[in-house]
This record gives structure tokens, sequence and C-alpha cells, in this order.
């Protein structure tokens, strides 16, 4: 297994998995550092995208590694990925039902620099840097599920069967919302004046 | 005009990217959830897995759980010790009824 500078993982083949998941079955303290080094940073990227929080997605991704490494017992398989992005997902929309008056309002890309900055969140971040970060700011318009999907189809380049899986919602939900989901940002994205870079 | 998904993948990507822990927030991480582990696996206490047992099942805090079972313990324990005398007292009672009911004449 090898990893590059910034943690991520260059090439995971399945043996490597399958030892993963033993020495974390096993309580092997280099296991779990070597989970945190592969895969902390992708959820932390996954999970500040979902709550739009990036202090918030650091304590969620804590929880969420800290739940996996006690029940790993439970995984079925070797496929660690799904599993591990479910139960981010799952502690995600927990937080999320802590504050549902959290919703962002799009503005106009001529209008966000009026918006003042409130508390340190990403999307006070985004909104500052809306030229660096459109995306993001897009995303950051969508409902929360339409933000799991897009996370995880555009960010982790998941099949639609594994977001399913992930979400535990069926495959045509799953479908549907993807698909409203790119309308929406599409739309989003053309009336921000963001569209250019695209094409 | 529809959206390119090989181009919006990548801008989201170079967007997000800078979002990540560093090198000592990531050796923070791992050593908390040693920590964490090693204190789950830890033997559990009575209470505890009683605790796990309730809060898994219910969403009314243990401590309230279990004042209000007392509550009802003792409510039902006065209720009762109304029925519960002694066996002379008992005697004496029916003593009593047996007079009463020679004095009527209605035995």
């Amino acid at each position: 297994m090898s990893l590059t500078a910034g943690g991520s993982i260059s090439n995971l083949h399945l043996d490597s998995q399958a030892k993963l998941i033993e020495g974390l079955k096993n309580g092997d303290e280099n296991a779990v550092k070597q989970l945190v080094f592969l895969y902390s940073d992708r959820l932390l990227q996954v999970a500040t995208l979902i709550l739009k929080d990036q202090y918030l997605a650091e304590d969620v991704v804590q929880e969420s590694l800290l739940v996996a490494i006690n029940k790993i017992h439970q995984l079925r398989g070797d496929d660690l990925s799904p599993w591990l992005y479910r139960i981010l997902v799952n502690r995600c929309r927990k937080e999320q039902r802590k504050k549902p008056w959290s919703v962002v309002e799009y503005l106009p890309k001529n209008e966000l620099e009026l918006v003042p900055a409130t508390g340190v969140d990403v999307e006070r971040d985004v909104l500052e840097k809306d030229t660096d970060r459109e995306v993001m700011y897009a995303i950051a318009q969508l409902p929360a599920r339409y933000r799991e999907v897009v996370t995880l189809y555009y960010l982790e380049e998941f099949s639609l069967e594994t977001i399913a899986k992930v979400t535990q919602e069926p495959l045509g939900t799953i479908k549907s919302r993807l698909h409203r989901a790119r309308k929406r940002l599409q739309k989003i994205l053309i009336e921000g004046g963001f569209f250019d870079g695209f094409e | 005009m529809d959206l390119n998904d090989r181009k919006l993948k990548q801008k989201l990507k170079s967007e997000i990217g800078s979002i990540k822990f560093s090198s000592y927030q990531k050796n923070q991480l791992a050593e908390a959830l040693i920590a964490g582990q090693k204190k789950e696996n830890l033997p559990k206490r009575t209470f505890h897995l009683l605790s796990e047992f309730w809060h898994g099942t219910t969403e009314i805090p243990l401590y309230l759980g279990a004042i209000g079972l007392l509550v009802l313990i003792l409510g039902v324990r006065n209720t009762v010790d109304i029925f519960l005398i002694d066996s002379e007292s008992a005697a004496f009672l029916l003593q009593q009824t047996v007079e009463i009911i020679e004095r009527s004449g209605l035995w």
C-alpha cells in the first residue's frame, strides 16, 4: 500500500484493503493510522460539501471514523469504502437534523460581496471567494439530499448503484435526484454567471 | 447548454482540494481514534450497558426514567400497605366483625 504526501491513496488493491480491514479488526494501531491517512481527507471534503461547514465536518469525520473502527466487525466483505461513506452520510444527516434552519439562499454573483460574513464556515468562504469556488457555491444552494448525491457522484465518482448503497435509497430515487440536481446546478451556474468556465 | 460532467468533476476537485487535514491533525486524529478504540474495548460496567440499552430503545433520559420508576414503586407500595396487616390485627378485626354480626341477629 503506498501513500502520497497528501495522505491520499495512489493505488489501494483489494488485498491491501483486506489487510487493512483485518488490521482494524485485530485492533492494530498502524491500521488505524493507515485508515486516517487514506480516508480522512476524502471524508472531510464530502462532509464539508454536505454540511457546508468545514469545522463541523472535521468533527463528523472523527466521529465517523471512530464508529467505523468500533463497528468494523459488522462489515461484510472487503468493500470498506462505501461502508465508510455510509457511516459518514448518516452522521451528516444526524447533524443536519440538529439545525434544520440552516438554509443557504442563492444570491446572484454581483450581490455576493454584499453578504456579511458571519461565523466561520465554508458558506462564508465560498461567498468570499466566489470566483474560485463557484461549483462549491452552486452545490451549497442545493437541498441536502441533492448535495449528498451530487457530492458522491462528482467528487467521489461513485456509480449510481454505489450511491444507492451509501445513501440507503432506491436506485430510481438516486437517478431522479441526480437528474434534478444537475438541472438545478446548471441553472445556478448560469444565473450566477459561472457557466462560462465549463464550456 | 448542458453541464459537462468531466469538467465539473475537475473543477470541483480543484476547488475543494485545499480542504484537508494537516499531517499534524491526522496524527492527532489517529491518536484520538486509538484512544477511543481502547476505551471502547474496556470491560463495560453494568450501568454503562444498561445506559446503552436504554438509549438504544428510548429517548427518555435514564435518570428521569429511574426517578419515574422509583415514584411508581413508592406509589404502589403505599397503596398496597392499606391491605397489609399483621396477624393480631387480623384476629381482632375478625373477632369484632363476628361480634357485630352476632349482635345484629343476622347469624
